[in-house]
């Protein structure tokens, strides 16, 4: 399991609170005050989403197959299909990858397909030339059960 | 100055200067007569791109109807009507011109589901207007997302069975997509085809220099995605690129040039890109907001 989860849920709760707060400030400095904090916030969530993202990619090289990767069934992966601020997840050869913020997958969709589903035939009749330069851009972040 | 020799010389010095404005000014009027002709020819569109091309504004269309070209045919613009018409267009085959297309052609029962003109008792279809004219022109422009790439027109189920300009001529054709194409980039084409030749075009035939850059690339809240914070709802002032924008897969300068006289554009309004001038719009672009 990811170690960082907990650290990145607090800050995305300070996030959260610091934003409910501008929507509803009227004072000119509060809000300035608001707008510095949530700017730190959310570069410190970066921060450790990179570091943490680089740290289990370190691991994939080392253990292919490693167990503590997060297993999807295909119900499963049908909640994450982008809308109401869901990530945007997508299974392409039995690995299940976020792409809430890739360019093509504006809100989880992709020309006319949907996140939350098993696009293996799709990706590969669209990008089948170029299905590794595609893929290898993409965060992983899981196995599809039936392919495991 | 008088001398007692008649010399010829002396005598068209006096005139010569006459002369030579007199010629200046016959070339200038005849230079002018050299204005090239262009068709432009609605198809099975909606005639979004004339009218949008009726609202440009630098240069407007005053300018370029007296300047730059001579419109010979229109079905939407010009005076003559029924045969006459139609003969305009004949003739204009006859000349060097430049044959703008908007809207798809359709090409189900041989184009019978688009008919541009009744001549001779026979019925023109609108797939046999841009094969006529499209093997003589001297350039081919397809303006509006239609012409240019199937658009609305060839949208699923596509009962016309329309497809885009390309498809149904042999030749290159220059496209100038957008739903509908910005006035600016039209002129802005067919000014350079006038002036310089043909301009630079990336992959899929569009101009560089209206569709090198994404909407994303100079998009007014570029920082908000930069920094992962987004809109929830339509009406907030982050990205919107969670709700469906389609800015990061669309070419176009929208937010630099901007629309309606230059005064705003769809992101400045509140609302996100829905991709107008991608070649897959609109099935591929759908759902346009997603909450």
């Amino acid at each position: 399991m990811n170690p960082y989860n907990y650290l990145l849920a607090q800050i995305h709760k300070r996030i959260v609170h610091y934003k409910d707060i501008l929507k509803n400030s009227w004072d000119i400095d509060e809000k300035q005050l608001y707008r510095t904090k949530l700017s730190d916030e959310v570069k410190r969530f970066n921060y450790w989403r990179n570091f943490c993202d680089q740290n289990i990619q370190v691991s994939q090289k080392q253990l292919p197959n490693q167990p503590e990767s997060r297993i999807f069934t295909l119900e499963e992966l049908k909640q994450y299909d982008g809308s109401n601020g869901r990530p945007a997840y997508v299974a392409i050869n039995g690995v299940v990858y976020d792409v809430s913020l890739m360019r093509g997958w504006g809100g989880g969709t992709h020309f006319g397909l949907y996140a939350g589903n098993d696009l293996t035939d799709e990706c590969y009749q669209c990008h089948g030339d170029q299905i590794e330069e595609v893929l290898n851009k993409i965060p992983k972040v899981g196995l599809l059960a039936e392919f495991v | 100055m008088e001398s007692q020799y008649n010399c010829p010389i002396l005598e068209s010095k006096e005139t010569t200067a006459r002369k030579l404005i007199n010629l200046a000014i016959n070339e200038v009027k005849n230079s002018k007569k050299t204005k090239i002709n262009l068709i432009w020819l609605e198809a099975t569109g909606c005639a979004g791109n004339i009218i949008s091309l009726l609202n440009a504004d630098n240069p407007d269309i005053v300018y370029f109807l007296q300047e730059m070209v001579t419109l010979t045919y229109e079905n939407s613009l010009m005076a003559a009507e029924g045969e006459n018409a139609f003969e305009r267009f004949l003739d204009t085959l006859e000349t060097e011109f430049i044959l703008v297309v908007e809207g798809a052609v359709s090409t189900k029962a041989n184009g019978l589901y688009t008919i541009v003109a009744n001549y001779n008792g026979r019925r023109i279809t609108a797939l046999e207007a841009v094969q006529m004219a499209g093997e003589r022109a001297k350039y081919v422009v397809a303006v509006g997302t239609c012409a240019a790439h199937g658009g609305h027109s060839a949208a699923f189920p596509n009962p016309s069975e329309s497809v885009s300009v390309d498809k149904v001529l042999n030749r290159e054709v220059i496209k100038v997509p957008g739903c509908p194409s910005h006035p600016d980039w039209a002129i802005g084409t067919i000014a350079q085809l006038v002036a310089f030749g043909k301009p630079v075009l990336d992959d899929k035939n569009r101009p560089i220099m209206f569709y090198g850059i994404t909407v994303h690339d100079r998009c007014t809240r570029r920082s908000y995605f930069d920094n992962g914070i987004f809109a929830e709802e339509l009406g907030d002032i982050e990205c919107m690129f969670k709700l469906g924008c389609r800015g990061p897969v669309t070419r176009t300068d929208c937010p630099v040039r901007q629309w309606n006289s230059y005064v705003n554009w769809p992101i400045g309004d509140n609302t996100p890109c829905i991709g107008c001038a991608q070649e897959a719009f609109p099935d591929g672009m759908e759902p346009f907001v997603r909450y």
